[in-house]
């Protein structure tokens, strides 16, 4: 069973995906914000990583670079899920090496063919 | 030895013939008593003296008048002869008779010889008394007919001394004029010796033409028998070498009894007197000649004020025709009247021939106007006093007709006095400055401008007196180029005025030329365009101001570009995270339907509405915070009961946050009913109360204080929260601005944005008073309308 940490600050949204998530067969970690997420990475060593961008204290770039430093978690892939649009935030995200950038909303059926092929 | 013996009286003649002076040189004094007493035996009275020497005879030579010497012939010191040389040295005449004992025939030879009268022998003295009395007698006659022959020889003399020297030339004729004799200086005058002319006539010397028609004068000239009577006449005589010269010549007639015997001419060369008096009439000729001709008028006048001549160009100019001075004065005096210049009548005593009589000195360009008859004649004057012949002073007075001078004259002055009024009067600054920089004109406008009158400045230095020390420099260089013969145009030339204020002149400055052309000063022309420069001043003002009101506008206006970038970037995010909520969880509904309990679906359903509320929520807040911006919202203050307001709004935020505080509510008011925009104050009470909710969790309580006075009402709304950081307390009133420990809390992030617009919007205050973990206390204050 494929392991997939969600990091969002939005909670309502957190349990929405977790909810699907789970409807499809993942185990699913949340974390509320970045600090969280680094912790939820190193205890429970996710396959996918879904990240938001804008959250308080540590954003999501930064969480990105912390995790690509990890020598393990190099290439976990790791799906941006934000609401920004700017073209500089998709450039940043793939310089950091994230592997997706969906923008909210996005379709359940979006994300889950994401993570499908990421995880193949 | 000298005995001088007195004898007794004599009885005596008349004349005192035998009254006798004896000087005796004898050694013997008997011999000499003896040859005394033989005298005066004769009846004569006799004055003797005996000498013996040479000295004492000289001596008693100069002290008697002797009339008769009796000499000894030989004598131990002295002789006769020696005597006699004494004697005929100074008295050639004086008798002198040697009286000797013996005497040998060669002396008695040599003695006559050498003067002695007479010489007798002592032993013979019978012949001695009628000697003496003969030589005395002989003595006398001889040195009467000496003194005759003297008198003569030098009467002679004279006369030729005089004839001889006289310049004149001086001639005895006979009656028909035939030379007899000539004085010397007739060699100087006509060139021949006297010989030469004796016998010649006078006439044929004189020139033909002066005897032509006078030939019958000259010769009664010579025929005249009137006594004592002198003719005077000149004419020229031909001179030995043919020319002619100028005599005057005197003749006088000499009578010897009633018969005209001879004539005595005198006459003098007067050549050069002559040509003198030629050239004399000639130059007065001339002189005459030019008074007559020139164009000026002429008129002498005498010292008593009357004229003596005038000339044909005074009688011309003054159109009179007459003929005599008389005349002429009476026309002066009866038909003109004479006129100043200001066209006053022209005192008699000022003008200038009287003036110049009375004072003795020259009048020179005096301008007089002269009537006749209507006629208006403009005369200048000039008199100079002369000497007239009689030795008293006259005056000249000369004049020329300047009429046509004058008209043109008065027009031009006219003109320029037209032209000086105009630059006066110029409603223009005009003013002018010499090459020195001196001003010379200064009209009106500029003395009322700068407050100096034209006579205050006239003179003075312009840059000195009037340019600002910043610009003295460059008015400098501006109107030396306008001596130069640059224009200068609107310049800007600030100066001073009386009272110290500066007015700013727009100046055109032009050289100023005279007839010739000559550059001889500067003229500027100026506009006072002070309040031109006020009112521009006062614009730019006003421009700065609205450039200050624009450009703050425009901040405004960029500050809302960007707030509405910000409202736009943060807006779509803000409504991208509840759309993903909705979206994940109606996928999730249709997804997996089948599988689902209907509890499940529901509850899905109710967190739709749930973020479908929170988006409307979201939508109002972003449409007010957008309409408080731009300024659109407009009060409107209703009355309410502020207790039962506040009460409902707990009530409404109670249910909202599900209870989970407490919310402590106390109310201090003067008057229940107050006016304010309800709308406004139920939002801020709404989100102040929601937000002390939300950032306090796991508190049980929140705290409401109103107090409201009869100006304002006080909201304090108290949380026991975690506080706001210090960085943050600044900020938290910008749209979207979530503090940095809200973490995971719900917001819109609009919240606190709209709260101090709404609380702005009534001229209200906010105040944050917070401690990180301790709590935020709120205060707000609204004055009422």
């Amino acid at each position: 069973m494929k392991k997939i940490l969600i990091i969002d600050d939005t909670l309502h949204l957190l349990e929405e995906i977790s909810d699907i998530l789970r409807m499809e067969g993942y185990e699913v970690i949340t974390a509320y914000d970045a600090f969280d997420g680094m912790r939820k990475i190193s205890t429970s060593n996710p396959h996918l990583i879904i990240t938001d961008i804008l959250m308080p204290e540590m954003d999501g770039f930064e969480l990105i670079s912390k995790i690509r430093s990890v020598d393990k978690h190099q290439t976990t892939p790791i799906i941006v899920l934000s609401a920004q649009a700017a073209k500089e935030n998709m450039q940043k995200a793939e310089e950091l090496k994230a592997n997706l950038y969906l923008r909210k909303p996005c379709t359940a059926d979006e994300l889950l063919s994401s993570i499908e092929k990421l995880l193949n | 030895m000298i005995e001088k013996i007195q004898h007794s009286p004599h009885p005596e003649t008349e004349d005192d013939p035998q009254h006798i002076n004896i000087l005796v040189v004898e050694d013997t004094e008997d011999d000499y008593n003896l040859i005394i007493r033989k005298i005066e035996n004769e009846g004569y009275q006799v004055n003797s003296l005996r000498v013996e020497t040479a000295q004492e005879y000289e001596k008693a030579l100069e002290t008697d008048n002797w009339d008769v010497v009796l000499s000894d012939n030989s004598l131990p010191q002295f002789d006769a002869i020696s005597a006699l040389k004494i004697t005929r040295k100074k008295y050639p005449f004086l008798p002198f008779i040697i009286v000797s004992g013996t005497i040998g025939e060669e002396v008695a030879v040599e003695a006559m010889r050498s003067g002695a009268n007479d010489f007798l022998l002592k032993d013979n003295l019978a012949r001695l008394a009628p000697a003496v009395e003969k030589e005395i007698r002989d003595s006398k006659i001889i040195i009467s007919k000496a003194a005759a022959d003297e008198a003569l020889k030098e009467s002679e003399e004279r006369y030729r001394l005089l004839a001889e020297n006289i310049q004149d030339l001086v001639c005895l004729h006979n009656p028909d004029g035939s030379y007899l004799w000539v004085s010397p200086s007739v060699y100087k005058i006509l060139g021949y010796s006297p010989e030469e002319l004796i016998g010649k006539k006078h006439f044929d010397l004189i020139h033909p033409d002066d005897t032509a028609n006078r030939k019958e004068e000259y010769s009664n000239l010579f025929k005249t028998n009137i006594p004592g009577k002198v003719v005077r006449f000149s004419y020229r005589m031909r001179r030995k070498d043919g020319i002619y010269i100028y005599v005057e010549t005197i003749l006088q007639p000499v009578f010897k009894s009633d018969e005209l015997i001879r004539v005595l001419s005198t006459s003098r060369d007067i050549t050069e007197q002559k040509l003198a008096h030629d050239l004399l009439i000639e130059s007065e000729a001339k002189y005459q000649s030019v008074v007559e001709s020139i164009a000026e008028g002429v008129i002498l006048y005498d010292d008593e004020g009357h004229i003596g001549a005038f000339n044909k160009s005074a009688a011309q100019i003054l159109r009179s025709k007459a003929a005599s001075s008389k005349a002429f004065e009476k026309e002066l005096l009866e038909n003109f009247q004479f006129i100043k210049p200001n066209m006053s009548v022209y005192p008699q005593d000022e003008m200038p021939a009287p003036v110049t009589l009375r004072t003795g000195k020259p009048c020179s360009q005096v301008i007089m106007g002269v009537r006749d008859r209507g006629d208006l004649i403009w005369l200048s004057m000039n008199s100079q006093p002369f000497l007239q012949p009689n030795g008293n002073v006259g005056v000249v007075v000369s004049f020329s007709d300047i009429t046509e001078q004058k008209v043109y004259e008065d027009r031009v002055t006219a003109v320029a006095q037209e032209l000086t009024n105009l630059i006066d009067t110029a409603n223009a600054p005009i003013f002018g400055i010499d090459w020195n920089g001196k001003i010379n004109e200064w009209n009106q406008v500029t003395a009322k401008i700068t407050g100096y009158a034209k006579s205050e400045v006239m003179g003075k230095k312009l840059i000195d007196e009037f340019i600002l020390d910043g610009y003295k420099v460059a008015v400098t260089d501006l109107l030396k180029n306008a001596l130069r013969g640059k224009d200068v145009t609107n310049y800007e030339l600030p100066i001073y005025t009386r009272n110290g204020k500066v007015v700013t002149m727009l100046f055109n400055a032009t050289p100023r030329r005279n007839l010739h052309a000559e550059i001889i000063g500067v003229v500027g022309v100026g506009q006072n365009i002070t309040e031109l420069i006020e009112y521009r001043e006062r614009l730019e003002l006003k421009v700065a101001e609205r450039t200050k009101e624009l450009n703050e506008a425009l901040m405004k206006e960029k500050e809302l570009v960007a707030l509405k970038s910000k409202f736009v970037s943060m807006a779509s995010h803000e409504f991208r995270t509840p759309l993903s909520t909705i979206t994940f969880a109606t996928n999730f509904i249709k997804k997996y339907l089948s599988r689902l309990q209907p509890e499940e679906v529901l509850r899905k359903l109710d967190k739709v509405e749930e973020q479908v509320g929170h988006m409307t929520y979201l939508l109002d807040d972003v449409l007010l915070i957008g309409k408080s911006e731009s300024g659109k919202i407009k009060l409107h203050p209703v009355v309410i009961n502020i207790s039962d307001f506040c009460k409902k709004i707990i009530e409404e935020v109670s249910h909202s946050t599900k209870n989970t505080h407490k919310i402590l509510f106390s109310i201090s008011c003067k008057t229940k009913e107050i006016s304010i925009d309800e709308k406004l104050l139920r939002n801020i009470l709404i989100n102040l109360l929601t937000n002390a909710i939300k950032f306090s969790p796991g508190k049980d309580k929140v705290l409401l204080d109103v107090i409201c006075t009869a100006y304002k009402l006080t909201m304090l709304v108290r949380d026991w929260g975690m506080g706001i950081e210090k960085e943050d307390q600044e900020k938290i009133f910008e749209p979207f601005h979530r503090a940095s420990s809200v973490g995971a809390i719900q917001g819109t992030g609009l919240g606190l944005s709209i709260v101090k617009k709404a609380i702005e919007l009534q001229g209200g205050t906010i105040e944050v008073n917070s401690a990180v973990g301790k709590g935020t206390a709120i205060k707000i204050e609204i004055p009422f309308a």
